[in-house]
Parts: structure tokens; sequence; C-alpha cells
């Protein structure tokens, strides 16, 4: 039984820089919305409701612009689980850790931050796209691999999510382990 | 502008949680409007749209496509008045007529002579925005004066750019045009 005190609030922060997936996986969490092709950047912050089986989600989702960056101390406290989005070419897997520091220091230290290394599908045609384990490696952080504009992916982001945030729940002592 | 309450549909009260962030704290509709906007889902991005940031001059008003919303901020709460854009059509052309217009005489400039605004960028800034490239013509195609507005790059700078994917083999040039500019595609 999950408690109504954290089920009312579970907030998840989606972070990373421009173009590598964030919205797209907000929206493959998120009903009824299609995938678009023409990439339209976030401005500023979206943010939406989600209800997954056991907890009611606040979903936000921060554009990744620079310009963005000085908001997010205001907006990232608070977050149950941060994710680090990449695209996973070795550039961008790179240039994640600093945002990967600056989460650490924005979150408190229950809070679990993960990396997604999106866009996999591009594994396959592209040799400069990295496997989630080589993005581990290099992060240093739970990493698991994604392909958001694939809606059948949805399932494995939902159990992702929910078994992340089990995991902070049970070391927040809200929950009893299920092992 | 004259008014008239018969414009007002709608009204909502967001409320601001530390934690929980913008949240729908009262709504009541006024008149029965199909689908113009479902609350729920917008109250938390309407609250940003009007209060996001630390600093600077937050808007009063802002204007979709079917209604507008005149907000006034109250401590961390905010209330919305959801209106109908009943006379404002007619200025709301104009206006488009003007802003195309200006688009226009931009694009037209930009042709002629280069910006000389545009500052040179440091290498880790140009390997970025190749990254980003990529990612945008990933599935799509392109045009040059397209993939230019998502930067700020000058028509050389951005040539340039295109150039060194080029001859790296990660792009190519699509068989199509668009007007006179080239179309380009992942390689």
């Amino acid at each position: 039984m999950v408690s109504p005190t954290f089920n009312a609030l579970a907030k998840i922060s989606i972070m990373g820089h421009p173009a590598v997936g964030k919205t797209t996986m907000l929206k493959l969490l998120a009903k009824n919305d299609n995938f678009d092709p023409l990439y339209i950047p976030t401005q500023g912050f979206d943010l939406k409701s989600i209800e997954l089986n056991n907890y009611n989600l606040k979903v936000w989702d921060f554009g990744g612009q620079k310009a963005y960056l000085k908001y997010l101390e205001d907006y990232l406290d608070g977050s149950d689980l941060v994710f680090i989005v990449t695209d996973s070419t070795p550039r961008n897997v790179l240039n994640s850790k600093k945002l990967i520091e600056l989460a650490k220091n924005l979150v408190d230290g229950e809070c679990p931050i993960i990396a997604i290394a999106n866009k996999q599908d591009l594994c396959k045609d592209e040799e400069n796209r990295m496997k989630p384990k080589l993005v581990e490696d290099l992060l240093h952080i739970k990493t698991y691999g994604l392909t958001a504009i694939n809606p059948t992916e949805k399932k494995k982001l939902i159990e992702i999510i929910e078994k992340e945030l089990n995991h902070t729940l049970v070391r927040k002592g809200l929950k009893e382990s299920e092992f | 502008m004259n008014f008239s309450e018969k414009e007002l549909f709608g009204a909502a009260l967001i409320g601001f949680d530390m934690i929980d962030g913008p949240f729908l704290k009262w709504k009541k509709n006024f008149e029965a409007t199909k689908d113009v906007v479902n609350l729920d889902d917008f109250a938390m991005n309407f609250y940003l749209a009007f209060r996001g940031g630390n600093a600077g001059k937050k808007p009063r008003a802002i204007l979709y496509d079917k209604f507008y919303i005149v907000a006034f901020p109250k401590d961390l709460e905010l209330c919305c008045l959801f209106m109908k854009p009943q006379g404002i059509e007619n200025n709301i052309k104009q206006l488009n007529n003007i802003a195309s217009r200006i688009m226009l005489e931009m694009e037209e400039n930009d042709e002629e002579e280069e910006n000389d605004d545009a500052s040179e960028s440091d290498d880790d800034t140009v390997e970025e925005i190749k990254r980003l490239i990529l990612n945008l013509l990933n599935g799509n195609e392109m045009s040059t004066p397209d993939l230019r507005k998502y930067f700020k790059l000058n028509n050389s700078q951005i040539w340039k750019l295109m150039s060194d994917l080029e001859a790296s083999q990660k792009v190519k040039r699509s068989d199509q045009k668009k007007g006179r500019a080239v179309v380009w595609t992942i390689k």
C-alpha cells in the first residue's frame, strides 16, 4: 500500500540538453498524445498530471536551453525522481555529467537521479550512439535505454518509474521492501 | 477596450504549493463551453506562463486561438479569467499583417547582407549545434533557412556547419529544393 502522503506528492522532473527527447518522453507517459515529428523546443517548462497504477504523478519537463538552468533551483525542489535524458551520443552523454552534478546539489539525497539513454532505435544505424550500459559506465548513475518515439515503450517507462518510486518509498520508510 | 461581462466564460484560481507546484484550487464555468480549455490539464502551465521566472515583467493577458486569459496575481495565487476573443479578431488580423511584413523584411535583409551581430561560436558550441542539427534532421528534411531559425547564426555560419556535416558524410542534400534553398537530410 502506497502512503497517501507520498502518493499525492510524487513529483518527477525530466532534465537534459535540448532535443534529447524529454518532451517526447513526457508525451509517451501522457494519454492521447501522439508523436509529432516536428521538433518544437519546450519554452521554459511543461507540466502534466499523470495517473499511474499506484501513483498520481506531477511530471515537470524542463526546457534544455542554458537560459532556463538558473530557474532549476526553484523548480527542481521537492522532486521524488529526477530523469537526466541523453540522446545516447558520446558528446551529449559527457555533457550530461554537469547536469547530474547540478541535480545532485539541488535535490535531497533520497531522490534517485536516473539517466535515460534515449534514441536507442538509432544505435542500429549509427555507430556513435551508445548502449545504456556504456552510458551508465560513463555517468556513474543507473541508466535505462529507451526509444521515446516508440509508443510500445510506454509500458517500459512506467515500469521504470514505478520501480524507482518504490525504492524511494522503501528508503523513506513509507513502504516495506518486497524482497 | 470596451468590456462586457458576457465575454467572460469561466474563471479559475490557481494556487502554488512549494512541493507540488501550481494546482487548480477552484474553477467555475459561467456558461457551457465545448472543449475550449481543459483547466485541469492547463492550470499548471498557465501559472508558469504568467508567473514563470524570478524577475522581470510578467504578462497580464495571453491570447490563444479560441480564447484569451487575463490573470491577476495575489501573493502566490493567480486568478485567471477566461474570455471569448470577441471584437479583437480584426485587430489580430491587422497585427498579423504587420508581423508578417516585419518577418518578410527581416528575411530579405538577411539575404542581402550578412548579420554582423552573430558572434563566432567556440568549438564546444559548434559541436553542440552539429549534434542538434543531426537530431533535427532525424526523420525530417529541412532547408538551410529552416535549420537556421533554430540557432543564432548568420548565413555563412550555418552554411559552414552544413558543409562540415556534409563533408563528414553525416548529412546529404535532398533531391528536392525549397524555393532556392537546399534541403538537407540525414545520410
